[in-house]
C-alpha cells in the first residue's frame, strides 16, 4: 500500500477517453471525475458499452486517458513510467478479470500464488501461503488440483476472490465478474 | 517467473507435443541428409581410412582419386626409400580385375595387392581367417561386401556367401579364398579383394608398369609435410599425407558429381521445411498464449521478465526437440548400419543442427516476443 489511511484510494479528475473506430471515433470516458476513499467498497453499474470497463483501465494504469488525471493512492498514474506503473500495478491493484483468465497449466494454489511471485515471493513460500487463504475460504482440501478440473469452474470462479486476497494493495479493480463470485468477495472483504 | 513460464508451456499437453514433434521433425531432417550426404562423401577415402600405417601415400601426379589406377615404375620405389625422413617404404598395387566365381559368373573385383614381406595395406578387421594366410598358395582375402556379392546359389535353392576355401578364377589364374575381412565401403562401391605384391601382378594384366602406389612411413619426430614436398621434389611423383589425400579424393567427387547440388538442395529443403514447422508451432503457441502473457502483464509483469519467459520456453523447447531429433537420427544411422546407405553424423553436424534449430526456434521466439511486447493489457478486460 502506497499512501497512508487518510489518503484516498482513487482520486479522478476529467477524464477522457476515446478511440478510434475505423473512420470515426468512440467517446468512451467524457469528463468522468471520481473519488473512491479507502476502504470502501464501490460497484460500477451500468449498461453495456457505456465505459466502466475503460474507467476501471485507466484507474488500473492499463489505459491512458486521454484527458484529465488520475491518482491511485496518492499516486499521480500519468508521473510514472511505464516500468513503474506496471511494478505499482503488481504491488497495489488486484484483479477478478471478466473470464478469470487463470493459467490453466497451473493449480489453484499455485494460480492463486502468482500475483506474490510476480512480486517477487520465493515460489514455495507463496504457495503456501495461497494454501492459507485457500484454507480460510473452505477450498483447502482443492490446493493441488488444476484450474480446469474445478467443477463447473468457469461459472463458479471459486478462487478468484482469494486472487483478490493475495493482491497486498488495498484496493482490486474487475470489470463484470460472474454473479456468483460476488458473494464470496463480499464475504472476503468483511 | 520460470516456474509459470514453464508450466505454461508444459501444461498444454497438446501444444507442447506439436511443438516438439515439429522441432524433432526439422531436427531431424537437418541431421539426416547431410548425415547421408556425409557419409557418401566418406566413403570417397574409406580406402585410406581402413589402412591405418601409412603415413604418405606417393603415386602419378595425375591421379584424382584412389580406385584411378595409373601406374608407375617399380623402379620408383627405390628412390621414395632413399628420400631422407623416410622410414619405410612398400608397394601397393591397386586395379580393378574381372573374377570368375565357383558359379561361372563373372563379376569386376577391386583387388588390392599388398607388400609380400610385411603385408602392409592388408585389411585391419578379420572376420574368418589372419593376414599371414595371404602367404598360403594363391591366397587372396575378400571382404565382407564381396562375400555377399558373391554369393552362389547351391543344389538347395539357397544362396551361399563365398566362404573360406572356396576357389575363384581372376584373370584364369587360380585365387583361394583364405580369410574374410570387414571393410569399410567404397564410394565405387567395388567388392574388394587383398593378397600379395606378386601375385597381384599375376593376376592383372601384364603392364610395362604395375606399381599403382607407394605407402611410405615417416620417421618417427619427423615432419610429414617436409617429407612429402622432399618425394615430390626427388622423384617427381605426387605424395600427399593420408589427410591430405583424403582431400584429394573428396575434393574430386565434389567437383564431378551433382552430389554437392542434389544435398546441397536437400539440406536446404528440409532446413526450410522444418524451420516452417517449427517455428510455425512455436509461434502459434506464442500466439495463443498472449491472453495468459496479457494477463501477467495486466498483473504487473515486465516486458523484460515476459521476453525472458518466451525465450525459456523457446530454449526448453528447442533442446528437447532438438535431442529427440538427433537422437532418431543417429537411431536411423544405427538401423542402417552396415547397408548399401550411407551415414556419418560428425560433430560439426551435430552443431549445424543445434545451429539450426536454435536459429528457427529464436526467429519464432522473436516473432512471438514482439507480439508479447506490444500486447495491451486490457484484452484481459475484454470477453
Amino acid at each position: 500500500m502506497e499512501g497512508s489511511d487518510t489518503t484516498p484510494a482513487v482520486v479522478c479528475r476529467a477524464i477522457a477517453k476515446s478511440f478510434e473506430v475505423g473512420a470515426g471515433k468512440v467517446v468512451a470516458l467524457r469528463g468522468i471525475d471520481l473519488d473512491v476513499p479507502l476502504g470502501e467498497l464501490m460497484m460500477l453499474v451500468g449498461p453495456s458499452g457505456c465505459g466502466k470497463t475503460t474507467l476501471i483501465s485507466i484507474i488500473a494504469g492499463i489505459l491512458k486517458p486521454d484527458e484529465g488525471c488520475c491518482a491511485v493512492l496518492g499516486v499521480e498514474l500519468a508521473s510514472l513510467s511505464d516500468n513503474q506503473m506496471i511494478d505499482f500495478r503488481g504491488r497495489n491493484i488486484g484483479f477478478i478479470f471478466q473470464s478469470f483468465n487463470l493459467l490453466p497449466a497451473l493449480t489453484i494454489a499455485e494460480n492463486v500464488a502468482v500475483p506474490l511471485i510476480i512480486n517477487g515471493w520465493e515460489r514455495h513460500k507463496a504457495a503456501r501461503r495461497a494454501e492459507a487463504i485457500l484454507g480460510e475460504m473452505g477450498l483447502g482440501g482443492r490446493t493441488g488440483d488444476f484450474w480446469l478440473s474445478f467443477p463447473a469452474a468457469s461459472s463458479r470462479g471459486l478462487p478468484s476472490p482469494a486472487l483478490l486476497r493475495m493482491s497486498r494493495g488495498c484496493w482490486f479493480a474487475t470489470s463484470r465478474p460472474a454473479p456468483s463470485i460476488m458473494p464470496r468477495a463480499l464475504r472476503l472483504w468483511r | 517467473m520460470n516456474f509459470i513460464a514453464l508450466q505454461m508451456l508444459f501444461g498444454d499437453r497438446g501444444k507442447y507435443g506439436a511443438m516438439i514433434v515439429g522441432i524433432t521433425f526439422a531436427a531431424l531432417i537437418m541431421t539426416q541428409q547431410p548425415a547421408i550426404f556425409f557419409g557418401l562423401l566418406s566413403r570417397t577415402y574409406s580406402y585410406i581410412e581402413d589402412m591405418t600405417l601409412p603415413d604418405i601415400w606417393v603415386m602419378d601426379p595425375t591421379v584424382q582419386f584412389v580406385e584411378e589406377n595409373k601406374p608407375l615404375r617399380d623402379t620408383e620405389l627405390q628412390r621414395v626409400r632413399g628420400v631422407a625422413g623416410v622410414a619405410w617404404a612398400t608397394p601397393l598395387f591397386k586395379g580393378m580385375l574381372v573374377a570368375r566365381l565357383p558359379d561361372g559368373a563373372r563379376k569386376v573385383i577391386d583387388v588390392s595387392g599388398v607388400d609380400d614381406a610385411t603385408l602392409i595395406g592388408a585389411p585391419n578387421v578379420m572376420l574368418e581367417g589372419k593376414i599371414t594366410d595371404l602367404r598360403q598358395d594363391d591366397a587372396i582375402i575378400l571382404d565382407l561386401e564381396a562375400s555377399n556379392r558373391f554369393a552362389t546359389t547351391g543344389p538347395d535353392g539357397v544362396k551361399h556367401p563365398v566362404k573360406v576355401g572356396d576357389v575363384l578364377e581372376i584373370n584364369d589364374h587360380r585365387a583361394v579364398v583364405v580369410g574374410i575381412a570387414k571393410m569399410r565401403r567404397t564410394f565405387t562401391t567395388q567388392p574388394l579383394a587383398f593378397t600379395t605384391y606378386t601375385r597381384a601382378m599375376r593376376y592383372a594384366p601384364a603392364q610395362r608398369r604395375q606399381l599403382t602406389y607407394i605407402l611410405v612411413k615417416a620417421q618417427p619426430g619427423a615432419a610429414l609435410d617436409e617429407i612429402t614436398a622432399r618425394i615430390r621434389r626427388e622423384t617427381g611423383l605426387a605424395a600427399y599425407t593420408a589427410a591430405a589425400f583424403k582431400k584429394v579424393n573428396l575434393d574430386y567427387w565434389m567437383k564431378n558429381t551433382g552430389i554437392p547440388i542434389n544435398f546441397g538442395i536437400s539440406v536446404m529443403l528440409g532446413f526450410l521445411v522444418g524451420a516452417a514447422i517449427a517455428g510455425q508451432s512455436f509461434f502459434n503457441f506464442v500466439r495463443e498464449s498472449l491472453r495468459q502473457f496479457a494477463a501477467l502483464k495486466a498483473m504487473g509483469v515486465r516486458n523484460g521478465t515476459l521476453v525472458r519467459m518466451v525465450l525459456l520456453q523457446a530454449a526448453v523447447v528447442g533442446s528437447i526437440g532438438y535431442g529427440f531429433g538427433i537422437g532418431l537420427s543417429a537411431l536411423f544411422g544405427v538401423a542402417i548400419r552396415d547397408s548399401v546407405l550411407a551415414y556419418y553424423m560428425p560433430w560439426q553436424l551435430l552443431l549445424s543442427t543445434a545451429a539450426g534449430v536454435a536459429l528457427i526456434v529464436v526467429l519464432a521466439a522473436l516473432v512471438g516476443i514482439r507480439s508479447v511486447i506490444r500486447l495491451d493489457p486490457a484484452t484481459v478486460f475484454r470477453s
